[in-house]
């Protein structure tokens, strides 16, 4: 179950790249730390959803091919950005198994920027929440 | 030309950056005031309160930047930005610390991206900003700007009304601040003029001009940024840029994103 699902995934020309790495966490993270045409699917365990300010970002536990544990690490919008989809503290717990999708750094280290929509914790979907008055 | 490209793409990129759900937003406002039958609501133009929602999608003042001073040109190319088509990994920019973005920086991010508040009361008139939840003075009380002040992060602004047109005045720049996400010059003899005019109850124009000699050999006229009146019950969140979390989400995520340094294991 735990088993590492990684795809590298180059499905996307460079315009349609533009548009993707530019999810609303490039509002104000920038961009240039991210591959633009490359995303990577991982299947993993949470140990840490750290909801910090100007960004959150998600610790998580990968195997890799061999079985070594490859600590993770996926930049998210800021709290007021994700509380807007829904998100709270919470949605994401030490311990939960994740399934999401991240664009690559391009300093080849295991970090990626999440793919909001992507992302399942223990098999399902995050839900969106009730939606707040501003985002 | 190179600048007017650099904006094209910043364009795009920003339009794609802009959060679906805003845009939800803005479609169901403009449901309820399209209908050609109901005669617009009042309002008075020279009361400018309420949250204002960006519908802009430049960064900065215009797609065409003016051209640079040798001074304005060093002080360009010493910026490594981490936006637009000069953006490198990892990059310099101030805000990647949480400094201050300054005047105009702070305000391009709230006709951008984020809301701004406006509130406004005899002598002054406060700007709060989204980004990094700090506000703005803009005195109306009859004061002089100072002469040959010291810089600030938001420098010294004075406001004043010509018929509807709220016209604010702005010096004292601090040369640590980038002009936009991209690396534009601040020099300390920037003025900065806004102008500000509510075209009805729903909609804020502002428009923009930089004289900034020693930086730019022409002035810089902004593109008409639109903001709309946000619904009722919208409030301005507290996004603080907290330095001692972006400590750690630097060490954690973006220097090992951009490969300056390895994440720890």
């Amino acid at each position: 179950m735990r088993k590492a699902l990684v795809g590298l995934i180059r499905p996307f020309g460079l315009l349609a790249g533009l548009l993707m790495i530019c999810v609303p966490a490039a509002a104000h993270h920038g961009t240039s730390n991210y591959d633009q045409g490359k995303t990577v699917t991982l299947s993993g365990v949470v140990t840490g959803f750290v909801w910090s300010n100007p960004h959150a970002y998600l610790l998580f536990d990968v195997k890799d091919e061999k079985g070594n544990i490859v600590h993770w690490a996926g930049e998210m919008n800021s709290p007021t950005v994700l509380a807007g989809a829904g998100w709270t503290r919470t949605t994401l717990k030490v311990g939960d198994q994740v399934t999401l999708t991240l664009r690559a750094s391009v300093g080849g280290n295991p970090v990626g920027l999440i793919n909001r929509a992507s992302v399942l914790v223990n098999g399902k979907r995050v839900e969106p929440g009730p939606s707040q008055p501003q985002q | 030309m190179r600048n007017g490209m650099m904006s094209l793409v910043l364009a795009v990129m920003v339009a794609a950056a802009i959060p679906s759900s805003s845009i939800a937003q803005r479609g169901q406002r403009g449901a309820g005031t399209a209908n050609a039958a109901t005669p617009a609501p009042p309002h008075d133009p020279r009361d400018l309160s309420g949250v204002w929602t960006r519908t802009s999608r430049v960064l900065t003042m215009s797609a065409e930047t003016p051209p640079m001073t040798a001074w304005g040109k060093e002080k360009f190319d010493a910026t490594r930005p981490v936006y637009g088509p000069r953006a490198v990994p990892g990059g310099n920019d101030p805000m990647s610390n949480c400094d201050p973005l300054g005047i105009p920086r702070n305000l391009f991010l709230e006709v951008s991206i984020y809301p701004m508040e406006i509130l406004q009361t005899p002598k002054r008139t406060l700007q709060f900003f989204e980004w990094a939840h700090v506000w703005r003075e803009i005195w109306t009380d009859g004061r002089k700007l100072p002469q040959n002040p010291d810089p600030r992060w938001m420098g010294y602004s004075t406001g004043r009304w010509e018929g509807d047109t709220f016209i604010v005045d702005t010096i004292g720049m601090d040369e640590r601040t980038w002009l936009d996400h991209f690396g534009n010059p601040v020099s300390d003899d920037m003025r900065l003029e806004e102008r500000y005019r509510r075209v009805d109850r729903d909609t804020l124009e502002l428009t923009m001009t930089i004289n900034a000699p020693k930086a730019y050999t022409k002035p810089w006229v902004s593109e008409k940024k639109i903001m709309k009146l946000a619904p009722q019950g919208q409030e301005i969140q507290e996004l603080f840029c907290v330095p001692s979390e972006e400590q750690a989400f630097n060490r954690l995520v973006r220097d090992p994103a951009a490969g300056t340094s390895k994440p720890p294991q």
